[in-house]
């Protein structure tokens, strides 16, 4: 029963009393997921930044579509920055797979998050694709913990170029700082319009 | 926070009886990506293979390219040109289920629709054991309204859970 409107005789005689505020209404759900901020590129970007991303989530979540500027046949990664920190304060370590072999190294002293997140490149068989990517950051708000980020990654292009790949990595920013800012971008190229890059915070 | 869900289950479907198929129809266009939970199993004896088809679509517009261990031997794999999206010995045997998630980018968008799947199917001795993760491809620019799920030579079992969730 929803409170539209309360007849005198009701003031009078007293309310039904419940000891729950949502007796009566529809069943708030809360989600476990929130969507931050969503940038759609509407046209070529060097740098796609999420800046003073509020503290009051548990973890947070990329879901990106990328594809980068090169017209060669080839991808790039989208390096990971946290809070504008350009020091060889990170760690990556990854597991990747093609049409020709699974590889693994781990990548130590980095001044970004390395090989957790890949773009497509532009090449004319690339038409209508795009390289996508979940990226979990833990923890993100701790400040006492450093920042462990673990993604999962790939592209698919019917066998046209030498780029279908996946990737299961994760990453490390040595800091202790809650997670303010984030920035990706591809080394010397820009993210191509209409590549979708989506922040989520998760609730613990 | 903001008020509005950014997850929403969509649709869902447990089974309670065996079925060769589940298929989500008239998907609606309201979110940006979609995200599937499976939890199954399979009234076979052995391993069998999940097969995925969006609208209908029979044609050889899906490609895939992944990894996975079954038992103790890593495998890579990249198939084009296929007829539907195929994802091997992951779906459990009758009692032990298979977790599966499936996230489908921009799914009502107007590029290609590129999907990640995750796979665990651990049936102790009763089969090969797998662990998958591949990079599918439909090669449509259609918006995705209809999802076929099939059990590839089997059926799933009762108690397979299918759950559909869309992320605004």
């Amino acid at each position: 029963m929803s409170t539209s409107r309360i007849k005198t005789s009701s003031i009078l005689q007293g309310f039904p009393k419940s000891r729950s505020l949502l007796a009566g209404n529809t069943a708030y759900d809360p989600a476990a997921t929130w969507l931050i901020q969503r940038q759609t590129l509407a046209s070529d970007t060097a740098i796609v930044s999420f800046t003073s991303i509020p503290s009051i989530y548990k973890h947070l979540q990329l879901r990106v579509m990328a594809k980068h500027s090169r017209t060669a046949n080839t991808f790039y990664n989208v390096n990971i920055q946290f809070n504008g920190d350009t020091g060889a304060n990170y760690t990556s370590h990854y597991l990747f797979g093609n049409q020709s072999a699974v590889t693994a190294s781990a990548l130590t002293s980095g001044t970004f998050i390395d090989r957790n997140l890949y773009a497509i490149s532009n090449a004319s068989v690339h038409t209508s694709m795009f390289g996508v990517g979940i990226v979990d950051i833990h923890d993100y708000a701790s400040t006492t913990k450093y920042k462990t980020v673990r993604s999962f990654t790939g592209q698919d292009v019917n066998g046209a170029s030498v780029n279908d790949y996946i990737s299961i990595a994760s990453g490390l920013w040595s800091s202790t700082s809650a997670i303010n800012r984030i920035d990706l971008y591809v080394a010397s190229y820009n993210l191509v319009t209409g590549s979708t890059f989506a922040l989520y915070g998760m609730v613990g | 926070m903001p008020d509005v869900s950014t997850e929403v289950a969509i649709a869902t479907t447990t089974l309670g009886s065996a079925a060769a198929t589940i298929n989500f129809t008239s998907i609606t266009g309201a979110y940006t990506d979609l995200r599937l939970v499976l939890t199954t199993s399979t009234t076979g004896t052995s391993d069998y293979d999940l097969r995925i088809n969006f609208n209908s679509d029979t044609s050889t517009n899906y490609s895939r390219t992944g990894i996975d261990a079954i038992g103790s031997t890593i495998y890579n794999f990249r198939n084009s040109n296929q007829t539907y999206l195929s994802y091997v010995y992951i779906l459990g045997i009758d009692p032990t289920p298979a977790l599966i998630t499936y996230d489908i980018f921009s799914y009502a968008g107007s590029t290609f629709k590129t999907t990640l799947l995750t796979a665990s199917h651990d049936v102790n001795s009763s089969g090969n054991n797998t662990v998958n993760r591949t990079v599918g491809l439909w090669r449509s620019t259609s918006a995705i309204t209809n999802i076929l799920l099939t059990a590839s030579g089997t059926t799933f079992a009762i108690g397979t859970t299918a759950t559909l969730y869309g992320i605004l």
